[in-house]
């Protein structure tokens, strides 16, 4: 569907085949009394009054109409913009001595990232992000699928490349979860709305240690049963191939299964945390040190069998906790 | 700094130019590419040009083309009398490109525009730039301090009962002068959006609008050419919202502008405000707004109330007002 095909419709068949068309433009507080007019002929004779009152002028308004025409396109033909794999070309650290390094981020599998604060994790996010080409003060350059990405696509949508997820980032809006998250897959036109909401709810609700339902509105969610949503719903719906965790609280959620989720759904992972447990689960970790890449470190077998102990570790302080909650009193530890 | 012979171009021209004023000699060296904005200060400190801050209203086309005239013939003459051969051709030479960029930065109040502003300022401080700050509001300003803390040099307007836009447009023009003197390399004018109607963005002038995810997911709908008309939009407050909120928040945004380039900034750890200094580093140089157009109208503020009336009744509406329709939906 093109914009001309659209200005050469007549509003009745508008109405019938792109309904979502004639809301858009209602939205502008237009009205369309005479339904055998084309919308071409409707736009051209609105009167210099009627746009100034509408905010908006004739050029603008077929832009942001053709936008719109694309908008709804763009996503159910589905992901254009298939992300397989992340290339980083190392740039330099603040100093300017080179990192010399090349890694390639592949979909479906974790990094872990650790260095102090102000070592340049977020610079790190920021290169990926905006598709740094030498054009950042690292010097690096990301290549995408290995080649060099256009970069224009920095600005669209469509083509975010980074989702975050981090502690201070709470639901804000005034609806349910349900609801909210039909919004989303709305807006990102997603064929079967119902059963992917449901899906999402679903999911977090294996992972948020206590279950909610779709009515629940979202700024009642606890901490754990946010963070659950959020990760089920960036898993289904996010267009964003890579996902950032950062510094995520372990409270409330299942964190293993929420990373196996994200990794199912063939994310780019990329965790900061200084948690051994997370920054273990991950196969590789870059220590971030001065602002440069310092070191990839791939997790060994040493340090995966020491995983299980720290899971062993872990419960056990959880066990503690419980104990505690139920009001016992802690005169062993074992 | 310059080449001797270059001083010398310099000074000839300005003896020539004695009789015109600062802004004037700006504009007309400026529109024909004639030397960058540092070589203008230079020739004006050498105290041969009379400086007139505020420009002169009477300046037209036809006497720029003149003094354009006047500034080829001393180069010409200034050449022939030299064995130095280092201007060619003046209008290529001389041309550096070292003037300034006026940006326009709107948004609704507590957006994140000072917060912004901070951060893409110190970005393009690092990189030897200096900017400078206009800020336009109602009744109240306290920015003056922020800016100062980290050397930015700013001038608060306030618009009392004047729509701060209209009083904007009315300022502007001044304000760019003011920057031209100071010798900044961009001025940014802040302005913040109180009536979601008017807009501050100006035809070939670099327009930013900022708007924040946590005003709720119709702003974008309600915001008007303020929104739709600027060529970027920076979304800030991304820390503490959702991702899907997010998502969705800029899904909006772009319904209500399809061309303008979208960035998330962070106002407060400044996330984003170097990838956002490199695309203003890209604005246009303005060199005088006289003659130059807003890219939409303001609406007309003519009726009674505009004009200070209190009491509430038919009788005392007058002017240019509007009737919502009460009864057209009940069927
Ligand atoms: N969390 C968060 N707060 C921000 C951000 N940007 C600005 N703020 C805060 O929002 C408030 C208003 O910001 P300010 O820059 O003064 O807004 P202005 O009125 O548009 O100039 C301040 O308290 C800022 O610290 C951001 O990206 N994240
Ligand atoms: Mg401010
Ligand atoms: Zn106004
Ligand atoms: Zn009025």
């Amino acid at each position: 569907m093109t914009l001309e095909t659209i200005i050469n419709k007549d509003i009745a068949s508008l109405e019938k085949e792109s309904p979502a068309v004639v809301d858009y433009l209602k939205q502008y507080g237009l009205q369309f009394h005479n339904k055998e007019q084309t919308l071409g002929t409707h736009l051209q004779l609105l009167t210099e009054e009627t746009l100034e009152d509408m905010g908006i002028d004739h050029k603008q308004l077929l832009i942001n109409l053709e936008g719109f025409i694309r908008q709804q396109e763009g996503s159910t033909i589905g992901e254009k913009y298939n992300v397989k794999s992340i290339t980083l070309i190392g740039g330099h650290d603040k100093n300017g001595t080179p990192e010399n390094i090349t890694i390639t981020l592949h979909a479906g599998t974790i990094t872990s990232i650790v260095g102090p604060t102000g070592s340049g994790k977020s610079r790190l996010l920021g290169d990926i992000e905006w598709m740094a080409q030498a054009d950042t003060p690292t010097g690096r350059k990301i290549l995408v699928n290995g080649d060099v990405p256009d970069v224009e696509l920095r600005f669209s949508l469509e083509h975010k490349l980074v989702a975050q997820l981090s502690q201070n980032m709470n639901f804000v809006i005034d609806a349910t979860a349900e609801e909210f998250i039909t919004m989303h897959a709305e807006s990102r036109m997603v064929q079967n709305t119902k059963k992917i909401v449901a899906d999402i709810i679903r999911q977090a609700n294996l992972l948020a240690g206590e279950g909610f339902d779709g009515d629940t509105p979202l700024t009642s969610l606890s901490g754990g049963q946010s963070r659950a949503l959020m990760i089920a719903d960036t898993a289904f719906l996010s267009t964003s191939p890579v996902v950032l965790i950062d510094e995520i609280e372990n409270a409330g959620i299942d964190q293993k299964n929420a990373l196996q989720l994200l990794v199912k759904k063939e994310k780019i992972v990329l965790m900061a945390t200084h948690d051994p447990i997370l920054a273990l689960m991950a196969e590789q970790r870059l220590v971030i040190k001065n602002g440069g890449i310092h070191k990839i470190i791939t997790t060994s077998e040493q340090e995966k069998l020491n995983l299980e102990e720290l899971e062993r570790i872990d419960n056990k302080i959880l066990s503690l906790r419980n104990r505690l909650r139920n009001g016992e009193i802690i005169d062993n530890i074992e | 700094m310059y080449s001797f012979a270059r001083k010398r171009f310099l000074i000839a021209a300005s003896f020539l130019l004695k009789s015109i004023s600062y802004g004037e000699l700006l504009y007309v060296c400026q529109i024909y590419n004639m030397f960058s904005y540092i070589e203008l200060r230079s020739i004006c400190l050498s105290g041969t040009v009379n400086i007139l801050p505020k420009g002169n209203k009477n300046y037209t086309s036809h006497t720029a083309n003149k003094h354009k005239h006047q500034l080829f013939s001393t180069i010409q003459v200034w050449h022939n009398n030299s064995n130095i051969s280092i201007i060619k051709s003046p209008g290529n030479q001389l041309k550096q490109g070292v003037s300034m960029k006026l940006i326009t930065v709107s948004g609704p109040p507590s957006s994140g525009k000072t917060s912004i502003l901070l951060k893409v300022i110190r970005e393009l401080q690092r990189g030897g730039k200096q900017a400078g700050v206009i800020k336009f509001d109602c009744l109240y300003a306290n920015e003056a301090e922020q800016f100062n803390k980290i050397n930015i040099p700013v001038k608060i307007g306030l618009s009392g009962n004047l729509c701060p836009d209209h009083f904007f447009v009315s300022n502007i023009q001044d304000g760019l002068n003011w920057g031209l003197e100071e010798g900044f390399d961009y001025l940014f004018t802040e302005s913040a959006g109180l009536c979601n109607r008017c807009s501050p963005h100006i035809k070939q002038v670099l327009a930013v609008c900022v708007i924040d995810n946590l005003m709720g997911l119709d702003t974008p709908r309600k915001i008007g050419p303020m929104l739709r008309m600027a060529d970027i939009v920076v979304i800030t407050k991304s820390d503490i919202v959702s991702q899907a909120e997010r998502e969705v928040f800029a899904f909006r945004v772009r319904q209500a502008n399809a061309k303008a380039k979208l960035m998330f900034v962070n106002g407060i750890n400044g996330q984003g405000a170097y990838e956002l200094s490199m695309l203003i580093q890209q604005a246009t140089e303005t060199v005088t707004l006289e003659e130059a157009k807003l890219r939409f109208s303001m609406p007309a503020t003519l009726c009674s109330y505009c004009l200070g009336e209190t009491k509430i009744g038919t009788d005392y509406q007058v002017g240019n007002f509007k009737k919502m329709n009460f009864s057209e939906d009940k069927k």
